[in-house]
């Protein structure tokens, strides 16, 4: 038997036991990196989506409250003299939509803002052609009236599609957070649908591209507290596709889970 | 061991050891960070505080539960066991971090408060694949929580031994509920095989090594049952010859631990688990002429099980005699710190 004996209060431990920690000591100094190096290199990457958060914007455009807060921003005027908008989605702060900080300044300045031309300030959050713009604090939102005049823009049916993808928080997957999609955010996801964000879907295009729009019921209200369960999940959308300038919105029949719960097997849109 | 509390009682190897635990701690983060922003430089900062702190802990923790094991099998080991409760306190404020960064991150600034939202946003309850994890990652991170407020001997001295250890057991609950948050959750964003299979091979590791230990532990019980004989209300042991002088033999008789032990020519039981940890006393040694554990150093006299003053552990102790050179030992304890004479060993 090994005569030597470890006791942890003693100064010293004895040879045989301080060159075992020694070797142990090594091995991690070997593994550890080894370790950190084979969980950052195996990890699936980031999409460069942005939130400016150390940078304000003041934004001018007509401002529509509902049924999903945007600021429509004109870009150019075609030769038939049709004015093209780029739709910026407005929200809040926190996990909150932009309806509440829009109402409160509807109040501050004593008149209905939808339809009216304003000045907004706030961060820009943007991916993949999709921008939004989370408003200031209230104090700094407003910058003042602007000159545009609302002309309305009419939706474009595009017909009755199916849609495969994930529904998703605009505000997080644009930007905010880096991942903003997948089965760790979808906590954070269906926060955001009750906070009001409004739902949004990503689906692939044929060519392997990625294409979003957003989700309303058949009468263009949200559904926020339908959608949630189905956060992060694939799920399949069924409905009209219109496109509202630069955005589309699908207007859901139908909205089922593709690998729903153990056992209940796949189930299909009719 | 102290007779006063003092928040750490610190000497040479436990200063040691906790600074080559920061070293290896340090290295694990200033890899994961300075890989993750080299490969992967648009990951946000609570992401990559978030991962690099969540990767780290359950690596703590997979290593903390190799140490027991693997101690068992081979005493060299047991400088890492001797300091084993700062690794402990060490990864539940990693953990911490990740859990805070967490609950900031996907649960605050909405119109719930936080901690109700970690239950209530995901309610896939009834399912496996869509389990809420977090949940059990804030159960585990609880239990870490209960084990690092518990880990000071005032804890241990105050709830009792036996409570103490029940309570610090959790800890394989613990690490069930983090696989469990692990493959719930980050692994379903990533799906890498390397991840599934890191976490596959440290279960693995961690189970064997178990199995090991408690093979170890089996075999040297069937041995001792097979020898045994019955006398008198005393079990025949072994022979005094296959005491090494100031080690023990243990035994397991009619549900006592004993640990026997022959020094200075003579041979006495005291019973074998500790009463500071719960160590097995049998594989210590005498030191100055007091029964040492193994695991902290704590000693005891091996004709009384008392611990020298001014400390106040005892141990129960037990007859012994010795019959033509073999040990026989008699099971029935008596009440802890009784003086009980050694068997003398006849020349």
């Amino acid at each position: 038997m090994n005569e030597e004996f470890y006791i942890g209060w003693q100064d010293k431990a004895p040879k045989s036991y301080g060159q075992s920690v020694k070797y142990v000591v090594w091995t991690l100094v070997i593994l550890v990196p080894l370790i950190a190096g084979i969980l950052v290199l195996s990890q699936r990457g980031f999409i460069p989506s942005k939130y400016e958060i150390a940078h304000f914007r003041t934004l001018e455009g007509i401002l529509l409250t509902e049924p999903i807060p945007c600021l429509k921003i004109p870009l150019i005027q075609d030769e038939k003299g049709i004015i093209r908008f780029q739709r910026i989605l407005l929200i809040g702060m926190g996990k909150k939509s932009a309806t509440p900080a829009l109402e409160a300044l509807a109040q501050k300045t004593g008149k209905p803002l939808m339809g009216k031309g304003v000045r907004l300030k706030g961060k820009l959050i943007y991916y993949d052609g999709v921008v939004a713009l989370e408003l200031g604090p209230e104090k700094e939102l407003f910058q003042g009236f602007s000159k545009l005049k609302d002309v309305a823009s009419t939706p474009v049916d595009l017909g009755k599609v199916t849609l495969r993808g994930e529904i998703l928080d605009p505000k997080c997957y644009l930007g905010v957070m880096r991942p903003g999609e997948g089965k760790p955010h979808r906590s954070c996801a269906i926060r955001c649908l009750a906070g009001g964000i409004p739902a949004f879907f990503k689906t692939k295009t044929s060519n392997g591209g990625q294409q979003y729009c957003f989700v309303l019921d058949q009468d263009g209200r949200p559904i926020n507290d339908k959608l949630a369960p189905y956060v992060a999940d694939e799920v399949q959308v069924c409905g009209v596709v219109e496109q509202w300038d630069n955005w589309y919105v699908v207007k859901a029949e139908e909205y089922k889970q593709l690998m729903p719960y153990w056992g209940k097997g796949m189930v299909m849109c009719r | 061991m102290s007779v006063n509390y003092t928040t750490v009682q610190w000497n040479r190897q436990k200063r040691r050891y906790d600074r080559i635990m920061g070293g290896i701690i340090a290295l694990y983060l200033l890899t994961f960070t300075l890989l993750q922003l080299a490969f992967y430089p648009l990951i946000s900062p609570e992401t990559l505080i978030i991962r690099a702190t969540g990767t780290l802990a359950f690596i703590m923790l997979q290593f903390i539960l190799c140490i027991g094991p693997m101690a068992r099998l081979d005493h060299r080991f047991l400088p890492l066991l001797y300091n084993r409760r700062h690794l402990g306190v060490t990864t539940f404020l990693i953990g911490a971090v990740h859990g805070i960064f967490n609950i900031i991150q996907f649960h605050s600034l909405g119109y719930v408060d936080p901690i109700f939202s970690v239950f209530a946003s995901n309610t896939h309850y009834g399912s496996l694949q869509d389990f809420p994890f977090q949940v059990l990652g804030f159960f585990a991170l609880l239990i870490l929580f209960l084990m690092a407020a518990t880990s000071h001997d005032f804890w241990l001295k105050n709830l009792s031994p036996r409570w103490w250890k029940s309570l610090h057991m959790l800890v394989y609950l613990a690490y069930g509920l983090l696989v469990f948050h692990v493959m719930l959750g980050a692994i379903q964003l990533e799906q890498s095989p390397m991840w599934i299979g890191f976490v596959g091979f440290g279960l693995f590791t961690l189970i064997s090594l178990h199995l090991m230990a408690a093979g170890v532990e089996k075999k040297r019980l069937q041995e001792q049952m097979d020898k045994a004989a019955v006398g008198e209300g005393f079990y025949q042991v072994c022979s005094a010859e296959d005491i090494p002088e100031n080690r023990a033999k243990m035994v397991y008789l009619e549900g006592q631990n004993i640990a026997v032990f022959r020094y200075d020519g003579k041979v006495s039981a005291v019973n074998n688990i500790c009463r500071h940890q719960h160590g097995p006393i049998g594989e210590g040694k005498i030191v100055d002429g007091c029964i040492t554990c193994p695991w902290h150093g704590y000693q005891y006299l091996p004709q009384n099980g008392q611990s020298p003053p001014p400390f106040t552990e005892k141990l129960e102790t037990y007859d012994v005699k010795i019959v033509d050179g073999m040990v026989w030992v008699n099971p029935t304890p008596y009440p802890e710190g009784t003086e009980r004479p050694a068997a003398i060993i006849q020349a």
